[in-house]
């Protein structure tokens, strides 16, 4: 097998992703206000009574929150909706890629523009405004690394729900719905180590928590020695999960392939 | 054996109907109502190597449905189809290094990128080797003038120059086979011509198969010496193009006399008589009375100024074809 036709179709959708600097621009903003937001609301948490781990531990998570979710930010509802709906996929269908490897290889030169325009300038400006330790490098690789595997799970979790797109037509509320849900339950919204033992067991069961507050606790600290280990093991464990799961949803998804427009 | 076989083909879609308003929509969520649609019906086709085939009929005939099973998109309900010793649609990317397609208006090109960055990923997709690549690219510019926007991103192109870019990116990997989905919609006539040159050149030199779908005469008759022609799902005729036409024995003549009051034909083979504005037309039939014959009798009786016979054109052949069927004649 060939990497370079891969490296080929990863090396376009960066260079189509530059295309759209001004989208990057706007995340970051919006990051910004969203750790702004939350810096206010977790200081007047913190006034009002003591947080576990301090505010400086809850900023530090958030800001790694954005880290990864701005680096990890798909949109593979809308590729795959768009083509479903103008009937564009048979282009993709018609090359010798299978098509999970054709998207996700284009949906990589995102995550490669996402890390360089989005999440980049993110951790820089927590470092200088919201005063966050930057890791060690062992940290910072393990957390790269882990980082890497969020994708992964995340692009998973958006393919098989693209296959929807197959029945619904309808592509960014699919996305939406993704999205929130994600990020309630991975840690990008507030920091799962904050919550009560009861609720704990839910989030445990899901396969969010090792698509951002995995890579969180290592960038954290919170995360060490076997820890670290443990938090691949869980990530890989859904990584499989997911892969076999996104398999199925295409071969359902096959069978309801028409092709829009004779 | 062919190229490629095809065997009682069907392909079936379900089309679900939805009511109408609101409570419909939600109705339709619950219900499975449906009728099934045949999209092809039972077709039989061999091509062989080298052909380049013709392949009409109306919109909604079945003829992209059959190019999306033949290149492996979609699975048949039914039936068998071999390309190249290969089933299309289990052997999908196989069978994918040895075609190349054009889907008429869905193009492959990045909208945002060069052209030239488009043609780079086919070379890595198709593993075509540097040397072979930069030599076709050069071919290719010669018939279908490629530099003149090589360097440009895709949405700022032209409808003919992006179908100049279709078309070359279809046949880069010099593949056994290429399927053409009406490849010169809403093109000018030059640029038309261009393609055609090229669809020529490519078949004629590198052996590359041609199946071409179009509903432009005149695609059908520069290109295509076989046809086959498809109405609602079946195939209703196939083969010479030249055969088709000579079906339809009709022939048209149209006259000016000097004087056409009085004007009257009774003759065995003559199927109408119009006269029209300073001039007559007679519509005969060829099998039955000769133009010379019918000629004759005219000039005996009347002072003929000027005349022509009209042969039919595919155009009106197929037109027919599409109203009527072939059962007509």
């Amino acid at each position: 097998m060939s990497l370079r036709k891969y490296y080929a179709v990863a090396r376009n959708a960066y260079r189509q992703a530059t295309a759209y600097r001004l989208d990057a621009v706007t995340t970051l903003l919006s990051s910004v206000v969203f750790l702004e937001l939350y810096y206010a609301v977790w200081s007047a948490i913190d006034a009002s009574g003591t947080i576990e781990g301090g505010l400086g531990q809850v900023m530090t998570y958030l800001v790694a929150g954005q880290i990864v979710s701005n680096a990890a930010f798909l949109q593979t509802e809308q590729f795959i909706g768009y083509r479903v709906r103008k009937g564009t996929i048979v282009n993709e269908l018609k090359r010798p890629l299978s098509l999970i490897s054709h998207v996700y290889f284009h949906e990589l030169g995102w995550v490669v523009f996402n890390s360089l325009t989005k999440a980049l300038p993110v951790a820089v400006l927590g470092i200088i405004f919201f005063d966050i330790q930057p890791p060690g490098v062992f940290q910072s690789l393990y957390f790269l690394a882990s980082t890497f595997l969020a994708f992964n799970l995340v692009f998973l979790l958006a393919y098989t729900n693209s296959m929807l797109v197959f029945w619904t037509k309808v592509d960014w509320s699919l996305r939406m719905m993704r999205n929130t849900v994600t990020n309630l339950f991975s840690g990008v919204l507030f920091p799962l180590y904050l919550l009560p033992g009861s609720l704990e067991g839910i989030f445990n069961v899901l396969p969010f928590r090792a698509m951002a507050d995995a890579p969180i606790q290592i960038f954290t600290g919170q995360a060490t020695g076997n820890h670290i280990v443990e938090i691949f093991g869980l990530q890989l464990a859904w990584l499989v999960v997911l892969f076999v799961l996104a398999h199925f949803a295409w071969r359902k998804a096959k069978t309801k392939l028409t092709v829009q427009g004779g | 054996m062919s190229l490629i076989e095809a065997e009682n083909l069907n392909k079936t879609f379900r089309i679900y109907n939805q009511g109408e308003g609101i409570k419909g929509y939600l109705k339709s969520f619950l219900s499975r109502d449906y009728r099934e649609v045949n999209a092809v019906e039972d077709l039989n086709l061999e091509i062989d190597e080298g052909e380049i085939i013709g392949y009409i009929g109306s919109n909604g005939a079945g003829k992209s449905t059959t190019v999306k099973m033949l290149t492996g998109i979609l699975e048949p309900s039914s039936g068998r189809i071999e390309v190249d010793g290969r089933d299309p649609h289990s052997q999908r990317k196989k069978n994918a290094m040895n075609i190349g397609v054009v889907f008429g208006q869905k193009t492959q090109l990045w909208w945002d990128l060069p052209v030239k960055e488009s043609f780079r990923l086919l070379k890595e997709i198709y593993e075509v080797p540097d040397e072979d690549y930069e030599e076709r690219i050069d071919r290719f510019d010669e018939v279908l003038q490629l530099s003149d926007f090589w360097g440009q991103p895709v949405r700022k192109l032209s409808l003919g120059q992006k179908m100049r870019c279709e078309l070359a990116a279809s046949f880069l990997h010099y593949p056994k086979i290429v399927y053409l989905d009406e490849p010169t919609i809403g093109l000018d006539v030059a640029v038309k011509e261009r393609i055609r040159d090229f669809i020529h050149e490519m078949n004629r030199e590198e052996d590359i198969t041609v199946m071409l779908t179009t509903h432009d005469i005149d695609d059908i008759e520069d290109l295509c010496e076989r046809i086959v022609v498809l109405d609602e799902g079946r195939k209703i005729y196939d083969g010479e193009l030249n055969a088709l036409v000579n079906r339809f024995t009709s022939r048209q003549m149209i006259m000016d006399l000097r004087d056409q009051n009085g004007f009257s034909l009774d003759l065995e083979g003559v199927k109408d008589v119009e006269k029209e504005e300073g001039h007559v037309e007679v519509v005969f039939d060829r099998e039955v009375i000769s133009a010379s014959d019918l000629m004759r009798h005219v000039l005996d009786n009347y002072e003929v100024l000027d005349f022509q016979i009209k042969e039919p054109d595919i155009e009106s052949v197929v037109k027919k074809i599409y109203n009527e069927g072939l059962e007509e004649e």
